[in-house]
C-alpha cells in the first residue's frame, strides 16, 4: 500500500488527539468524582442511579417522619407514667376514705385532693407538644377535654395520627378515648366524679364496691395504653434502624456504580500520559525526513 | 532502398525530451500541491508514439518515440462514494449527539438535580404536611415546592422550544450553504463540459467538483452520476437539484401553522432527506425534541388533573374552605370548535348509599352444593335492626338450607342465586337480601357467635360493644345513668336511664328496662349476655356516648367492652345499581371500549374493582376514582388525549347510574333502562353532539396538537393564586361523608385540622399508573424519560465514535490512492531528470551523426 506523508501526519495527529481526549476524560472523572455524569455516559447505570437517588430522597423524608413520631411517642410515655402514679395516689386516697372512722374534715381533705387529681388528669389529657394537642386525634388544635372533665373531642376526629414510612402507614397516635375511657364504657373523669359523690354522701358501701372496683378498670386502661405505646416505640426504633441500613446500603450501591474508582483511574491516567509522551516524541522523528533531504 | 532518416531519430529523441519535460512539469505540479485540500495526484500517461513500418530487407516496425497521452488524476471512485456515505452518517450522529447532550444536561443536570428531584421534593414536602399537619410552615413549604416544580419544568420546556427555534435557524442557514455549493457545481459542470468537448482532462476542475461533493455529503444524502459529456446530475434526497448547468434551489418555506418553522422544497416538490446533518436537524426539531416536550406535557396535564380532583374534595384545616384547585386547570385555549376531550368526571359521588345485598360464597356450579354446606359449630346469628333484635340459632351439623328457612321469617333473607364472573359462565352464589323488607343493612348489625358468616364466605369485622355477663355483684336499688350522645349528624342528645335492680339481678329484666327507656342505645341478648348496642344514629360507636354513672352500676356489673364478629358490608355494584330499571345482577354487564369488552360481575365487584378492570384491559382509556367516589375516564397519550377516538358503549342504566348522562332529564331518580344499549362516545360524532350528551358530566377539553408540534400544556401550568397567597387554604381533610339514600353523596362534614387524608392521597398518587397509556406511574415516568434520553444519547455518541473511526480509515485509504508522496515524487523526479538528460544526450549524439553525415559524408580525402 502506498503511504503518503499526509497519511502519516494525519495518523500521528489523530492518535495524539485521541490520546489527549482519553486523558481529558480521565481527568474529568477524577476531578468530578463520578464516572457516570450524564445518562449518555452509560444509560443503564445512570437510570439505575437516578432511581436509587429518588429512593434516597424518599427515605430521607421518612427519617424525619419517624423522628417526629418518636418525639410524640416519648411524650405519650411520660404522660402515661404520670397517669399511672396518679392512679396509685388515687387508690391510696380511696382506701383511706373507705375506712369508716374518718372525720368530716378528713373526708373533706381527701375530697379536695381527689378534685386536684381530677384537674391534674384533665391537664394531662390536654398535653400539648408545640401547639398540637397530642391526645386530640384529628382535632389537634382544640383541647379534647374541658374543665369539667367532659370529653369535647368530636367523635369523628377520634382517629389515630399516622406517619408514612417505607411505604406503609404507622399509626402512632392515641386519643383521649383510648386512654381515659375505661372498659366499662364510663370515662375516667366520670368515675372520679362518682367517687367524689360517694365521699360527699359518706356512702361507704359504694366507695368500697364501686369506686375501688373502678380503680381496677382505670389501672387496666393505663397498663394497656402503656403497652401499646411501648410496642409502637419499639416498632419505630426498628423502622429507624431499617431506614439507616437502607440509606447506607443504597449510598454504597450508588457509589460503586457511579463514583470513580480513584486508584484505578489514576493509574490509567499515568499510563495514558506515558503513552502520549512517547507518541509525541516519536511523532517528531517520523514527520521529519523524506527523500528530499537526502537528494542534493 | 528506403531507409530510416536520421532526422527521424532526432525527432524520436526530441520526443523523449518533450515527454520528460512534461513529466517533470507534472512532478512539479504534484509537489507544489502536496498539501492542497482535496488534490489528487496527477500522473503522466506516457505511451509510445505510432510506429513506422519500413522495408529494410525485412519488414521492420520502428518506434518513433514517446508522448504523454494524458495526464491522469489518480482517484478511486469507490472510495469516494464510501467516504461520502460515511461522512453523511457521521454528520447525522454528530449533530444528533451534540443536541441530545444539551437536552440531557437540561433535563437531568448532574446526578443530584434535574426533573426527578423536583418531583421527589414535591412529594417529600407533602409527607412533611402529613407528619406535622398543624405546622403552617410545612404547608407553605409544600406550596413553594409545587411552585418550584412548575417553574422549573416550565423553564426547561421553554428552553427546549428555544432549541427547536435555533435548530430551525440552522436549517435555514444550511439551506443557503447547500444552494451556494450547488450553484458552484453548476458552473463547474459548464466548464468541464467545454473542456471535455475539447478532449482535454480538466483535472483541477474535477478535483474542485469532488471537493464540493465531499462538502455536500455532510449536509444531506446525495447521489450523483456523470453523463456522457462529463456533467454531473446531482440528487439531494429524492429530488434532482442539478442537471447539467441547470440547478434548482433548495427552498425553506414556512409552515402555515407553526411559528416560522421551515419545510424543505425543491421547486414545488417536498424533498425527503434521509441522512446527514440536515436529517439530524429536521428529526430533532420535528420529532425528538417534540417527543420530550410532549412527555413534559403529559406529566403536567395528568399530574394537575389528578391532584386537582383530589384537592377539590378536601377541606382546609379550619374546615371552612373546600373546592379549591391545586393547579390552574390546563384546558383548551385555541380549538374552540373541535377540541380534544381529555377527561370526563361523573356528577355523582358514589359512596355511602343503602346496602341491601351482601355476597358470600361464589363460583359454585350447582345450587345443591351450596345448600348442603354444613356448619361445624354451634352458634347463633343475632339480627339487630336498629331497634329490636331477633336471634336465629344454628346447630352443629345443620345445613345452609336449614338456615335459609330459619331466616325466611326475618327481615333478612339468605338466598342462593346465579352470578356471572365472566361473560360466558354462570355460577351460583350465596347472598343476603334485605330488599323485600327494605332494611338498609347499614343500619343493622348481624352478630355472629359461631363462625357462621365466615363459613358461608361472608366478610366479617370486629365491633366493640359494652357487655354485661354477670350482674350478681350489683347492689339492689335504683340507679340513674345519663347518656350524653353525639349523633352522627352532629347533633347532641341526652338520654336518661332509671334502673330498678331487684334481688337477684336479672339480665332479661334489665333488657326490658333499657329498651323501654332508651332509643339510641338498645339492649340485646347475645350468648346469654346483655349487649348494649349504640344504633346507626351513633354509628355503632360507643365512644360517641359519655356515660355518667353516679352510683357505679356499670362498675359493679363488671361491664366490659367485648369484641363481636359482625357482617362487614361492601359497596358492591349490585347495591349501587339496584334502583335502575331492569337491572339484573345475575348476568353481569359489559362495558365496550372500541373492540374490547370489559365484563363486570356486580355481585362481587365494587367501583374500585371496576376501575381496575378497565385499566387492566389496556384499551387506552384510563379509569380513576376521586376521593369521594366520582368516576373519571381519561384518554391516554397514544390516542392524543382525546376520548373521542374511542367508541364507548354499554347499558344505558350504567351511565345514568354513574352520573355521566341523564337521559330523561330527571335528576331525582335514575331509572334509565339497563337493557338498552347506549353509546356514550362515538368516533364519528362532532364535538357539540358529544358535549350536549355529556352535559351532566364535567368535561376537561384540551387543544389538539399540530403535526410535528408538542401540546404546549406546560405553558398553562401554574399553582393557583389562592394557595400561593394563603398557604392555610391548603386542603388536608377528606371530611366525613354522611349516609345517603340515592348513592349520591352530597353532604360532607370536616373532621379536624389533623386529618391529612387528602395529603396522603396526594402523596400516594405517585403509584397510580395513569401515564404512558396506563402503564407507568409518575415516579416511573420521570426515570423513564431519563432512561430514554440516556439510551438515545449514548447510542448517538457511540455511533458517532464508530463512524468517525470508519471515516478516518476510509480517508486514509483514499489518501493512500490519491495523495502525493514526496518520496515518490522525488524518485520520479530523478527518473524523469535522468531520462531527460539521456534524451538530450541522444539528441547530441544524433546531432553529431547528422553532422557527420552532412559534413563528412561523401567527402573522401578532402
Amino acid at each position: 500500500m502506498r503511504i503518503t506523508d499526509k497519511m502519516i501526519s494525519d495518523r500521528v495527529l489523530g492518535n495524539i488527539q485521541s490520546s489527549i481526549a482519553k486523558i481529558a476524560k480521565l481527568h474529568d472523572q477524577i476531578s468530578s468524582g463520578v464516572m457516570v455524569r450524564y445518562p449518555s455516559d452509560d444509560a443503564v447505570v445512570a437510570t439505575r442511579a437516578a432511581k436509587i437517588q429518588s429512593r434516597l430522597r424518599e427515605i430521607e423524608q421518612y427519617k424525619g417522619n419517624v423522628n417526629y413520631a418518636q418525639n410524640i411517642l416519648n411524650s405519650y410515655d411520660t404522660s402515661l407514667q404520670e397517669v399511672s402514679s396518679v392512679y396509685q395516689r388515687l387508690r391510696e386516697l380511696l382506701v383511706q376514705a373507705s375506712n369508716g372512722v374518718l372525720t368530716a374534715d378528713q373526708r373533706q381533705a381527701i375530697k379536695e385532693e381527689i378534685k386536684e387529681i381530677k384537674a391534674h388528669l384533665i391537664q394531662i389529657a390536654n398535653t400539648q407538644v408545640g401547639t398540637d394537642y397530642v391526645f386530640a386525634g384529628y382535632e389537634s388544635d382544640k383541647a379534647p377535654v374541658d374543665d369539667d372533665g367532659d370529653i369535647v373531642m368530636d367523635p369523628n376526629a377520634s382517629k389515630p395520627r399516622f406517619i408514612n414510612a417505607l411505604g406503609y402507614k404507622i399509626e402512632y397516635g392515641l386519643t383521649v378515648n383510648d386512654i381515659f375511657m375505661t372498659k366499662t364504657g364510663v370515662s375516667v373523669f366520670k368515675l372520679i366524679d362518682m367517687s367524689l359523690g360517694a365521699l360527699e354522701n359518706n356512702d361507704q358501701a359504694m366507695l368500697l364496691k364501686a369506686s375501688l372496683l373502678s380503680l381496677d378498670s382505670l389501672e387496666d386502661s393505663v397498663a394497656k395504653s402503656l403497652a401499646r405505646v411501648g410496642g409502637t416505640q419499639r416498632m419505630t426504633e426498628m423502622v429507624s434502624l431499617r431506614i439507616e441500613d437502607l440509606n447506607n446500603f443504597m449510598n454504597e450501591y450508588i457509589s460503586k456504580e457511579v463514583d470513580t474508582d480513584l486508584p484505578k483511574t489514576l493509574m490509567e491516567l499515568s499510563t495514558n500520559q506515558a503513552a502520549l509522551t512517547a507518541a509525541l516524541k516519536t511523532a517528531a522523528d517520523i514527520l521529519r525526513a523524506t527523500l528530499v533531504d537526502y537528494i542534493d | 532502398m528506403a531507409n530510416l532518416s536520421l532526422f527521424g531519430s532526432l525527432n524520436t529523441a526530441l520526443m523523449g525530451v518533450y515527454t520528460h519535460k512534461l513529466a517533470m512539469n507534472v512532478v512539479g505540479h504534484n509537489v507544489s500541491n502536496a498539501n492542497t485540500e482535496g488534490y489528487s495526484r496527477q500522473r503522466p500517461v506516457i505511451v509510445t508514439t505510432h510506429p513506422l513500418t519500413i522495408q529494410l530487407g525485412n519488414v521492420l516496425t520502428i518506434g518513433t518515440g514517446s508522448m504523454v497521452k494524458d495526464i491522469q488524476r489518480v482517484r478511486d471512485l469507490f472510495l469516494d462514494l464510501q467516504y461520502r456515505q460515511v461522512t453523511n452518517r457521521y454528520s447525522y450522529f454528530d449533530s444528533t449527539f451534540s443536541n441530545l447532550h444539551y437536552i440531557e444536561q437540561l433535563l437531568t443536570g448532574t446526578t443530584n438535580s434535574g426533573i426527578t428531584s423536583l418531583y421527589d421534593n414535591f412529594l417529600s414536602t407533602a409527607e412533611e404536611v402529613i407528619t406535622d399537619p398543624t405546622n403552617v410552615a410545612a404547608k407553605r413549604e409544600f406550596i413553594t415546592s409545587a411552585q418550584q416544580m412548575v417553574t422549573n419544568i416550565k423553564d426547561l420546556y421553554k428552553r427546549l422550544q428555544e432549541l427547536r427555534e435555533d435548530i430551525n435557524q440552522e436549517i435555514n442557514q444550511t439551506v443557503d450553504k447547500i444552494n451556494s455549493l450547488v450553484a458552484r457545481l453548476a458552473k463547474l459542470n459548464e466548464q468541464i463540459r467545454i473542456a471535455l468537448a475539447l478532449k482535454s482532462t480538466p483535472n483541477d476542475l474535477l478535483d474542485e467538483r469532488d471537493r464540493i461533493l465531499d462538502e455536500l455529503s455532510q449536509y444531506a444524502n446525495i447521489s450523483h452520476y456523470e453523463t456522457k459529456d462529463g456533467q454531473t446530475i446531482l440528487m439531494l434526497g429524492d429530488q434532482v437539484v442539478l442537471s447539467g448547468s441547470v440547478h434548482t434551489d433548495l427552498r425553506a418555506l414556512e409552515r402555515p401553522y407553526a411559528k416560522g418553522f421551515y419545510e424543505l422544497f425543491v421547486g414545488n416538490a417536498r424533498v425527503t432527506i434521509t441522512d446527514g446533518k440536515m436529517k439530524a436537524l429536521l428529526e430533532l426539531r420535528d420529532s425528538t425534541v417534540v417527543k420530550y416536550m410532549s412527555y413534559l406535557d403529559e406529566f403536567a396535564l395528568t399530574l394537575s388533573d389528578k391532584l386537582n380532583l383530589i384537592h377539590r374534595e378536601g377541606f382546609d384545616a379550619s374546615g371552612k374552605i373546600t373546592g379549591l384547585n391545586l393547579f390552574n386547570p390546563i384546558t383548551q385555549l385555541h380549538s374552540a370548535e373541535d377540541p380534544a376531550l381529555y377527561r370526563i368526571l361523573s356528577s355523582r359521588r358514589i359512596m355511602n348509599g343503602p346496602i341491601y345485598y351482601a355476597t358470600g360464597l361464589t363460583g359454585y356450579s350447582n345450587q345443591s352444593q351450596l345448600e348442603n354446606i354444613t356448619f361445624i359449630n354451634d352458634g347463633s346469628l343475632t339480627l339487630f335492626d336498629g331497634t329490636d333484635s331477633v336471634t336465629v340459632n344454628v346447630a352443629n351439623g345443620s345445613s345452609v338450607n336449614d338456615l335459609i328457612s330459619s331466616l325466611s321469617t326475618t327481615w333478612l333473607s339468605l338466598r342462593i342465586g346465579q352470578h356471572s364472573p365472566t361473560s360466558t359462565s354462570a355460577t351460583y352464589r350465596l347472598y343476603f337480601d334485605s330488599s323485600t323488607s327494605q332494611t338498609n343493612l347499614r343500619n343493622t348489625l348481624i352478630i355472629d357467635t359461631g363462625n357462621i358468616l365466615s363459613r358461608m364466605g361472608f366478610a366479617t369485622k370486629g365491633v366493640q360493644l359494652l357487655t354485661i355477663s354477670d350482674p350478681s355483684n350489683v347492689t339492689p336499688g335504683t340507679y340513674t345513668l345519663s347518656f350524653q350522645e353525639k349523633l352522627a349528624d352532629g347533633t347532641q342528645q341526652t338520654e336518661t336511664l332509671d334502673l330498678i335492680i331487684d334481688e337477684p339481678p336479672d339480665l332479661n329484666d334489665l333488657v326490658i328496662q333499657i329498651n323501654s327507656q332508651l332509643t339510641n342505645v338498645r339492649a340485646v341478648f347475645v350468648n346469654n349476655s346483655l349487649v348494649l348496642i349504640p344504633n346507626s344514629n351513633l354509628e355503632f360507636n360507643s365512644d360517641r356516648i359519655a356515660i355518667t354513672d353516679s352510683k357505679g352500676f356499670l362498675t359493679q356489673a363488671k361491664a366490659t367492652k367485648t369484641t363481636y364478629t359482625v357482617l362487614d358490608l361492601s359497596e358492591t355494584l349490585e347495591n349501587v345499581f339496584a334502583s335502575t330499571t331492569n337491572f339484573d345482577p345475575t348476568t353481569g354487564f359489559d362495558l365496550l371500549i372500541n373492540n374490547t369488552s370489559i365484563h363486570v360481575d356486580p355481585t362481587t365487584d365494587t367501583l374500585t374493582d371496576f376501575v381496575k378492570k378497565i385499566n387492566s384491559a389496556n384499551t387506552g382509556v384510563v379509569a380513576d376514582l376521586t376521593p369521594h367516589g366520582g368516576f373519571v375516564l381519561r384518554a391516554s397519550r397514544s390516542y392524543d388525549f382525546d376520548l373521542r377516538s374511542f367508541n364507548i358503549s354499554g347499558p344505558q342504566g350504567l351511565f345514568e347510574a354513574l352520573g355521566f348522562v341523564d337521559t330523561n332529564n330527571d335528576p331525582t331518580n335514575f331509572d334509565a333502562d339497563w337493557n338498552t344499549l347506549y353509546t356514550l362516545i362515538s368516533r364519528n360524532e362532532d364535538f357539540v353532539t358529544v358535549r350536549d350528551r355529556l352535559s351532566l358530566s364535567e368535561l376537561l377539553t384540551v387543544d389538539r396538537r399540530e403535526s410535528y408540534e408538542p401540546y404546549f400544556f406546560v405553558d398553562q401550568w401554574a399553582v393557583t393564586n389562592a394557595l400561593l397567597s394563603n398557604a392555610e387554604s391548603l386542603a388536608v381533610d377528606i371530611g366525613k361523608t354522611l349516609l345517603n339514600m340515592t348513592w349520591n353523596a352530597i353532604n360532607f362534614v370536616p373532621t379536624g385540622a389533623s386529618n391529612v387524608e387528602i395529603m396522603n392521597l396526594i402523596s400516594s398518587s405517585r403509584y397510580d399508573t395513569l401515564l404512558a397509556d396506563g402503564k407507568e406511574n409518575f415516579y416511573e415516568f420521570m426515570t423513564g424519560i431519563i432512561a430514554e434520553l440516556g439510551v438515545e444519547a449514548e447510542t448517538a455518541s457511540k455511533m458517532k465514535d464508530n463512524t468517525e473511526l470508519l471515516r478516518s480509515e476510509i480517508e486514509q485509504a483514499r489518501e493512500s490512492v490519491k495523495g502525493v508522496s514526496l518520496d515518490e515524487e522525488m524518485a520520479n523526479m530523478i527518473k524523469y531528470q535522468h531520462a531527460f538528460s539521456a534524451a538530450a544526450r541522444v539528441i547530441t549524439a544524433v546531432d553529431e551523426m547528422i553532422g557527420r553525415v552532412i559534413d563528412k559524408l561523401g567527402v573522401v580525402g578532402r
